[in-house]
């Protein structure tokens, strides 16, 4: 057997053993194979499909969402601003009530202060002139004497207007 | 590996097919050197003999169609296993085959990656020790060749008609005064392209083969064991070599023989 010479009986052999190997590997390896590496193919072609039906789907509800979260936010803006407002209306008319009630009460505790002034003002002075009486009469009885008397009654008598003519 | 009596090794022995197997731990005195005789016959005329290379051709098939069957056993869509394994190199239909051909090529589909796994289960068979490479016989790969041959005319024939086919061998719109030159060249422009297919393949697989016997028999030719460690380093370095090779050879039969039939079927490209 030489090293370049062909040989027909092992063409044929090599030849029938392919064939062989052909139509077996053909029946049973790729034909299911190929099938499955195409319907595998496709699965993904889909699940890549789908995921990206999916990503824009997610991306307009989000949208959406991010719509619906400015405006909440501008709504809760306005009630805050709102309340804030009514709040400090409402805390203004308070305290000029305040002020109004203090006022009013100072106002009446000086009237009744000055009322009772008056008033303790004539007690005294009643209360001096009694005691001017009393102490005029104690003083009267003490003092009054015959010869006194005789001079106060002449000096009276003396100033009596005509009484030096 | 057979080295007689004055120390020399028979190189080109061991490349060549025989009508016996070398298998090992069958002869007591011969631990690593025992032979099996193959069955020798003809058939109308033909010598039909069951020789290594056919014997490992057998084999190379027998293990092939087992791993793809067991492999590809449940067709789910999940790979696992070695089917995980199998399926990277199916890159060749993705990548290179739809790429040189185009949609038609789903229908070489099988011939195409038949041949590539035969050819490598072929290559890769050979590399094991008291095996023989079958494709590195000028035969087998004359015949892997003529199958390419006979795919590319049929691909020709089917695609433009048994005459369109014939037509297509030149380029329309020649003078013809050209056509007597440009016929011949082109027919031996068909021919060389099995030719070199035949050639490309079993010089490639000889050679790896031949250097690394070479590299281990200049162990028992110069009968020294200093040259032992060398040898071994050069021969384990080319017989990695010898392995990239293997894939290599049989993705190149493939992707030309798919660029045949794709020229043959639209020779307008």
């Amino acid at each position: 057997m030489d090293l370049l010479s062909p040989h027909p009986g092992l063409i044929l052999w090599t030849i029938i053993t392919f064939v062989v190997v052909l139509v077996v590997l053909k029946a049973k390896v790729w034909g299911p194979l190929l099938a499955a590496l195409d319907e595998r193919e496709r699965s993904i072609r889909d699940a890549l499909e789908s995921a990206d039906r999916a990503r824009a789907e997610a991306l307009v509800q989000q949208a959406d969402h991010e719509k619906r979260l400015v405006e909440a936010e501008s709504q809760a803006r306005q009630i805050v601003s709102e309340a804030r407002a009514a709040a400090e209306k409402v805390g203004q008319q308070v305290m000029a009530a305040a002020k109004e009630d203090a006022e009013r009460t100072a106002q009446r505790a000086r009237e009744s202060i000055q009322a009772e002034k008056r008033a303790a003002l004539v007690e005294l002075r009643r209360e001096v002139a009694d005691m001017a009486i009393g102490a005029a009469g104690a003083i009267l009885n003490a003092e009054l004497d015959a010869e006194r008397n005789r001079k106060l009654a002449d000096d009276f008598i003396a100033d009596l207007p005509g009484a030096r003519n | 590996m057979a080295a007689d009596a004055d120390g020399q090794v028979d190189v080109v022995g061991h490349i060549l097919d025989h009508n016996s197997l070398e298998v090992p731990f069958i002869n007591a005195h011969h631990v690593f050197d025992g032979h099996i005789e193959l069955p020798q016959f003809e058939l109308f005329g033909i010598d039909m003999s069951i020789t290594r290379h056919v014997v490992m051709m057998w084999v190379a098939s027998a293990l092939l169609i087992v791993t793809m069957m067991s492999a590809f056993r449940r067709p789910g869509p999940v790979p696992t296993g070695l089917r995980n394994f199998l399926e990277t190199i199916l890159f060749l239909r993705d990548e290179v085959i739809i790429p040189i051909m185009g949609e038609s090529g789903r229908t070489y589909m099988p011939y195409l990656l038949t041949t590539f796994f035969f050819i490598l289960y072929c290559n890769m068979l050979g590399l094991i020790p008291y095996t023989a490479t079958a494709t590195g016989n000028i035969s087998v790969t004359a015949a892997l060749a003529l199958i390419s041959f006979a795919v590319t005319q049929g691909a020709g024939i089917a695609n433009n008609g048994f005459f369109g086919h014939w037509k297509n061998l030149v380029p329309s719109g020649l003078p013809a005064p050209l056509l007597i030159i440009m016929i011949p060249i082109e027919i031996i422009g068909m021919l060389a392209k099995p030719f070199a297919l035949c050639i490309r393949l079993f010089a490639n697989m000889i050679a790896g083969h031949i250097a690394i016997l070479v590299f281990l028999g200049l162990i028992i030719m110069l009968k020294s064991y200093f040259v032992a460690p060398a040898s071994v380093v050069l021969a384990a370095a080319l017989y990695l070599l010898e392995i990239f090779i293997g894939f290599v050879q049989a993705f190149i039969f493939t992707v030309l023989t798919a660029l045949f039939v794709s020229m043959a079927a639209h020779p307008d490209h």
